[in-house]
């Protein structure tokens, strides 16, 4: 037995009684059934087993949670499908061009969506004319190879970004792109579009931004970006040289083109 | 570590032919032999149920508590310590289930103990009598412990019915040693005063 030191002899003797308390008889039935499902392994939760054995079991937090949970991640997914703008799309190519997408070969046609990220590289001689309806309007130049920026949300994700490696790039912001800005990454700088007509040509001499209409602030770095008006572009050489200048009529006469061209099939009129 | 009163607990809760520390037993549970699981089951179920049944005073609530710890039994089989005797892991899932049940049910053990609950297979022989006696004397008892709050009564069942050792208590319910054997001694003295009412 049990030794029980400091205990008076009562509660010595109450210890023993306690400790001599014989087993409990169960139902037989109850037994068998459980030692079977414990023998093969067909246990389940008592919880689970009867809707009844918990009273509180209509108050626990995950009865409520699961539906709400549900509800809150359509919604969610509701608006991030109603977030996201027009798909960018090819609007104009010439018959047969060759391009490469991510590196492989590949024909575009008109009306085919491209994937935001994919990086386009236009031969020598050919254009790509893409749109996302109302929002904005590029034409990659032949020669060009950059990534594809992903069209900007209607309520978040309302800054988007693209790189061009080399090549031009021209651009018209549409009426839907307003409140929403565009980040092109160059190897010389970087040029933050807000609403504008522009171009932006990069070689192996540096880029330079021609703006035809509106602002868009251009710098080498995040830290030196500058507005650049209407009728002025500015380069950014690889020898150091940053400056800016009026935009030659070579560089407007082409997206002066760009405009004409395809500037009425932006969609936002 | 089991103590030396644990020890003395299992050897008094030992049967002819129990086999708690058969190593053989144990790894065939360990590997969920139906077999050894059937076997497993027959030692440990009396225990569980009786456990079960005095925490809760109640059959209904006890079976769920018993379902649930051979349930985790057999979860828990491949994690079983074969070195050591396994009735401390038992009693201290048991312990926790039957506070999970405890809580699930919300209210404490129901007031009214049936005297027939003793199971015969297990008692002591003796004249009509003697069996009448036991089960009187085992009715105060459970109506003593019945007395108790939740805590002082699981110290008491696991100390006394169980023999886990203070030390042990402490570990399974999360309180200091100096705490259990405080409880311990106020929840004697309360069951004292409880039957010397019902005795007198």
């Amino acid at each position: 037995m049990t030794d029980h030191p400091g205990k008076s002899p009562d509660e010595q003797e109450l210890a023993k009684r306690v400790q001599d308390l014989p087993d409990v008889a169960s139902d037989d039935a109850f037994r068998e059934d459980l030692r079977s499902r414990f023998v093969h392994g067909g246990l389940e939760s008592p919880a689970a087993e009867t809707g009844t054995y918990d009273p509180e079991a209509g108050r626990r937090w995950w009865q409520w949670a699961v539906p709400v949970v549900g509800v809150a991640a359509a919604a969610i997914a509701a608006i991030i499908l109603l977030n996201g703008g027009p798909a960018m799309h090819v609007l104009d190519v010439a018959d047969g061009s060759a391009v490469r997408i991510d590196g492989a070969p590949a024909i575009l046609h008109t009306g085919q969506v491209l994937r935001a990220g994919a990086e386009i590289e236009v031969p020598e001689g050919e254009r790509v004319d893409l749109v996302a309806r109302g929002v904005v309007l590029y034409e990659v130049t032949g020669g060009t190879r950059m990534t594809l920026p992903a069209t900007p949300g209607r309520w978040f994700n309302r800054t988007v970004v693209c790189s061009v490696f080399v090549g031009e790039l021209r651009l018209k912001t549409g009426v839907r792109f307003a409140g929403s800005e565009l980040r092109v990454y160059t190897p010389d700088g970087i040029v933050e579009v807000t609403g504008t007509l522009l171009s932006i040509q990069c070689d192996a001499e540096g880029t330079c931004v021609c703006v035809l209409e509106g602002t868009a602030r251009v710098g080498v770095n995040d830290d030196d970006l500058e507005p650049v008006t209407p009728g002025n572009r500015k380069i950014m050489l690889r020898d150091g040289t940053v400056k800016i200048i009026p935009v030659k009529p070579m560089h407007r006469d082409g997206v002066l083109e760009f405009n004409e061209r395809v500037g009425n099939r932006l969609g936002d009129r | 570590m089991p103590g030396p009163e644990h020890t003395e607990a299992i050897q008094r809760a030992s049967t002819p032919g129990d086999t708690w520390e058969d190593r053989a037993l144990l790894e065939g549970v360990q590997r969920r032999d139906p077999d050894a699981l059937g076997r497993f089951f027959d030692v440990a179920f009396p225990y569980v149920y009786s456990v079960a049944f005095r925490f809760m005073g109640n059959h209904e609530t006890a079976e769920d508590v018993a379902q649930d710890v051979f349930l985790k039994v057999y979860n828990a089989a491949d994690r079983l310590d074969v070195t050591r005797h396994p009735k401390p892991w038992l009693t201290t899932i048991t312990y926790n289930a039957c506070r999970d049940a405890a809580r699930r049910v919300g209210a404490r053990p129901e007031d009214a103990v049936d005297a027939t609950a003793i199971d015969e297979r297990h008692a002591t022989p003796g004249t009509p009598e003697d069996v009448l006696m036991r089960k009187e004397q085992a009715r105060l008892i459970e109506r003593a412990l019945r007395d108790l709050d939740e805590d002082a009564r699981a110290i008491v069942i696991l100390h006394n019915y169980c023999g886990c050792s203070h030390e042990e208590i402490a570990h399974i319910i999360g309180a200091s040693h100096a705490a259990v054997r405080k409880r311990y001694s106020r929840a004697l003295q309360r069951m004292a005063v409880f039957l010397r009412g019902l005795e007198r």
